[in-house]
């Protein structure tokens, strides 16, 4: 299996032109751009920068391709060309590639001027991204298509006319000297080039002319460059390609780059990791064996090369192998070994991208074409919509029925002893009466006895004594860190739209903002979930069941501020929180140290509710320690899903 | 092998001829197929019926599945009751083009139950009778095991080698080893519930990976499981009132849902009435007063 290569290939006059689309941080392409030139068969390479760059290309063609940096251009008129530089980025790839290939070409910048900022590179093009590195060698035709399509929907900046004939003029020029030329240019870019190269028209508009300073080119820290999706959607697997790309230009390899082998170096690293922090169970020889068969027909049925991203190859491994060796497989596919975290920070503010340096200060202002970015939503007076992570939402739902699904079993279950037979030939008694099957079973076995059923000793059990009584409203009290005396500063409510019905309430051990400042992570010492849900988008269904509550089901006090619960403090007072709105039974998940105080106890006794313990083992692991992070994140809107960038950076931040 | 291929009549199209009734004929003949092995004569019960099996949604847990088979890998879905594992197994077996076999879970099962049993017949002659999985395994079908938790650790011991590269089962009663046909693919179901009161053995769960969480459809996806299933055709009213119900109940799953959709339907038929109240009178009716009048 190789990656897609079916670049696009004009014969203009004498010479030849090779286009290869690049999507910024996508190592596929940097894969194409590595096969091409190892080719031999070129003798240019053009790639998509102002060709104003031209003088100072030897800082990309010496800087180091694997590290992450910036190079800021100074353009007359005041404002900044930045070009990102990423190891998967097939545009500085190709100008590295260009010079260290053991047969080197000239590289030449063949773009069009621009006195506007660049606006395009900061930031890969999710939707895109996943879109082309799944096709296979389909990629490029739909890419083109669906670029077209971008085209015709929205209104496009007049100026990438301009900037495709200019482009498409240079080639044709390059190619009429019958020189080979390698064209590593945006996607974006394609169709409007190969119109015009093979109908070349008068161009529409003739190019800003516009001067450039001296550019510096930036080193971006690791983690700042992982966070932005600089590494790919897969850091490991870029940093193999880095180290395969090494090896191809000082040793002569091969070029190809085998993503099946790429994958395999993948699981191997992991197993070497999981070996040392997880016990055996959790990664058996054969559920690792099943992993690799699984995660490879799943690509195969899919028409993916690689797995979209590391939540993909994630949850593949939650459901051959165990939780353990999942989160070991995401540590080893999210790192990227040799990052060096020093340099500058990308930091995101609304619709741009900020390059910071360690004092805080803005070097480079750039932007990003996410759209699912919560750009638009940052200024907005009243800032950000926020809602909880959707894996907070997951394992919430989760635990919470797993929790309520044992406390009712618990609480119905009675001991019993539970009278067993056993089966022997008629000697005198019928006992408990003709066992059918075992006499048939005799019979073929050529032996005519009768068989009865004898009782045999009576053995213990545990068995259902009743109907289940819960309203599924039942309150589930989770606490972390029974010792802990959390005040009222540091809690929180998550009440429902309509009213004051507190259907949630949070004391955490500590709050902190993570991941540019866009997400809030708290660590939770205990909480009181009234009504269960802590997902917006239940909250009508919510609305909808509590109108059948009594009055006194319903927590409208905070409960530091309730008199009936003033004699309360720290867990106790999550948990008789609890047992107030209460129907007949709450659970309480808890570390076994936790022992109920008296005052709970008669607390609960005194309004006839009965106390379900869980236990954290009872609850799977990871979950639980899931849970006592609460991540809240972007969203469009108050009662929508929080974005899809916002959700994976909590994938990557999440314990 | 071959001679047992070609006579089964349920391997041409993947389907029983019978699909009315899969046990006996109209003029109450058996359908179970008479074969010899080794010398020993078996009674194969039929496959399932899967015709017009739908799949609403979930897509990619379908590629999951799928996946999973094609490496030759057993799987199990895990979720509630009513989700649709069941629907999803015959969807699978459907879209495999191969016979389904169900094997039902429970306390009383026994090794026997899931190779050989015997019966007397009415000459008196010890007849013997394979399972779903042993008809699945000899005719290349596709054998569910439904409820898996619940049968007892004993009973699932027979699986192993099933479920691993041998691919084979033994009946002491009848003294038989069956290597599966190439075809043969095999999954199972189960509860959370089940799984957490009584954990599948440790030699059964690590043969049973994948193990995939079908999560419960959202609202959407129900409303277009009751329109396939003949809701398209239902009074535009009804429909209305039912997705308004649905959209403020909690915690309904697909099973429930179509059959609070299928009961307010008949009693509008039976006594015409506001279609608001057929739904809220199913609803409590099927799911109980809590639950059924919560999205009322």
């Amino acid at each position: 299996m190789k990656a897609p290569s079916d670049t696009l290939q004009l014969r203009l006059g004498q010479g030849m032109v090779t286009l290869v689309p690049s999507v910024h941080h996508c190592t596929a392409f940097s894969q194409v751009v590595l096969e091409e030139l190892m080719s031999g068969s070129h003798h240019i390479v053009a790639v998509e920068l102002p060709d104003a760059l031209q003088p100072h290309l030897h800082l990309l063609q010496n800087g180091a391709p694997e590290k992450p940096a910036i190079l800021v251009v100074p353009v007359e008129g005041g404002t900044t060309c930045a070009v990102p530089v990423s190891p998967a980025d097939s545009i500085s790839n190709a100008i590295w590639l260009a010079s260290h290939a053991p047969s080197p070409c000239e590289v030449v910048c063949i773009d069009a001027p621009s006195r506007e900022q660049h606006h395009e590179s900061f930031r890969p093009d999710p939707s895109l991204d996943y879109y082309v590195a799944g096709q296979g060698r389909r990629y490029l035709a739909a890419t083109l298509a669906r670029m077209n399509l971008k085209r015709d929907e929205t209104p496009a900046d007049p100026y990438d006319l301009v900037r495709d004939e200019h482009m498409a003029a240079r080639l044709l020029h390059l190619a009429h000297a019958g020189r080979h030329v390698l064209a590593v240019i945006g996607a974006a870019h394609h169709a409007g080039i190969v119109s015009w190269l093979t109908s070349p028209r008068t161009p529409v508009a003739q190019p800003q002319e516009c001067s450039v300073g001296h550019p510096v080119l930036l080193p971006i820290a690791s983690l700042s460059a992982r966070n932005e999706g600089w590494y790919d959607r897969i850091p490991y697997i870029t940093w193999l390609f880095q180290e395969h790309q090494r090896r191809v230009v000082t040793e002569g390899a091969p070029a190809l780059f085998e993503c099946d082998q790429a994958l395999m170096l993948l699981l191997e690293e992991s197993l070497e990791v999981a070996a040392k922090k997880l016990e055996h169970q959790e990664f058996s020889v054969r559920r690792v064996a099943v992993f690799e068969r699984y995660v490879h027909a799943q690509l195969r049925l899919r028409g993916h090369w690689m797995p979209q991203k590391v939540g993909e190859l994630h949850s593949w491994a939650m459901e051959t192998v165990s939780q353990g060796f999942a989160r070991v497989l995401r540590e080893v596919a999210e790192s990227y070994p040799g990052a060096d975290d020093s340099g500058h920070h990308l930091v995101r503010k609304g619709r741009v991208i900020q390059v910071m340096d360690g004092k805080g200060r803005v070097i480079v202002t750039g932007a990003t074409t996410d759209e699912g970015s919560p750009a638009e939503e940052v200024k907005r007076p009243n800032g950000f919509h926020f809602v909880p992570a959707s894996e907070d939402q997951r394992v919430h739902r989760r635990c919470y029925a797993r929790a309520r699904a044992i406390a009712h079993v618990r609480l119905a279950k009675a001991r019993t002893h539970e009278r067993t037979t056993r089966s022997a030939a008629f000697l005198a008694t019928t006992g408990l009466g003709l066992d059918v099957r075992a006499t048939i079973r005799a019979r073929a076995a050529g032996r005519d006895s009768m068989m009865v059923r004898l009782p045999a000793r009576p053995k213990q059990s545990d068995q259902l004594t009743g109907p289940l009584s819960c309203d599924g409203l039942c309150p589930v009290c989770f606490i972390f860190d029974p010792s802990m005396e959390i005040g009222s500063k540091q809690s929180g409510c998550f009440f429902l739209k309509q009213g004051t019905v507190y259907a949630s309430h949070y004391w955490f051990a500590n709050t902190e903002r993570v991941g540019d400042g866009k997400v809030s992570r708290s660590r939770t010492a205990y909480f009181t979930a009234l009504l269960r849900e802590i997902a917006p988008y239940r909250e009508n269904a919510i609305q909808a069941r509590i109108q059948h509550l009594p009055p006194h089901r319903l927590c409208r006090t905070k409960p530091w501020l309730d008199p009936e619960l003033k004699k309360f403090s720290g867990a106790a007072l999550a948990i008789a929180c609890a047992i107030k709105y209460a129907g007949d039974h709450v659970c309480v998940a808890a570390p076994r140290e936790l022992v109920l105080s008296r005052e709970v106890t008669e607390f609960a006794a005194a309004r006839s509710v009965r106390i379900a313990r869980i236990w954290p083992e009872d609850l799977n692991p990871s979950d639980f320690m899931r849970l006592r992070w609460d991540y809240v994140v972007p969203a469009p809107s108050a009662y929508s899903p929080p974005y899809l960038w916002a959700d994976e950076l909590v994938e990557r931040l999440a314990p | 092998m071959n001679t047992l291929r070609n006579r089964s009549p349920y391997l041409a199209n993947g389907r029983s001829p019978h699909d009315t009734d899969p046990a006996l004929t109209a003029s109450g003949e058996s359908l179970y197929e008479r074969v010899t092995l080794h010398g020993v004569t078996l009674h194969l019960p039929p496959p399932n019926s899967t015709a017009d099996t739908a799949f609403i949604g979930q897509e990619s847990l379908v590629t999951a599945c799928e996946a999973a088979w094609a490496t030759g890998l057993a799987f199990a879905l895990e979720s509630p009751p009513g989700n649709g594992k069941t629907t999803l197994a015959a969807h699978l077996a459907q879209r495999a083009g191969q016979p389904l076999y169900t094997i039902q879970g429970h306390e009383e099962l026994t090794p026997e139950d899931l190779v050989v049993t015997a019966r007397i017949s009415g000459s008196g002659d010890v007849e013997y009778v394979g399972s779903p999985l042993l008809a699945a395994m000899m005719r290349g079908g596709v054998a569910l095991f439904d409820e898996i938790a619940k049968a007892p650790a004993r009973a699932l011991a027979t699986l192993v080698p099933v479920l691993d590269d041998r691919r084979s089962i033994s009946s002491v009663l009848a003294g038989i080893t069956v290597r599966a046909h190439p075809s043969f693919k095999f999954c199972a179901t189960l509860n959370p519930s089940d799984s957490a009161r009584q954990p599948l053995p440790d030699y059964i769960d690590e043969r049973l990976r994948p193990l995939l969480q079908l999560p419960r459809p959202d609202a959407e996806s129900i409303v277009r499981i009751v329109l396939n299933a003949g809701g398209a055709r239902a009074d535009v009213n009804l429909l209305k009132a039912f997705r308004e119900w649905l959209s403020a109940a909690t915690e309904v799953s697909p099973r429930a849902a179509l059959k609070v959709f299928r009961y307010a339907t008949a009693l509008l038929l039976n006594e015409p009435s506001l279609p608001a109240n057929a739904i809220a009178q199913a609803s409590v009716a099927v799911m109980g007063s809590q639950h059924g009048r919560a999205g009322v």
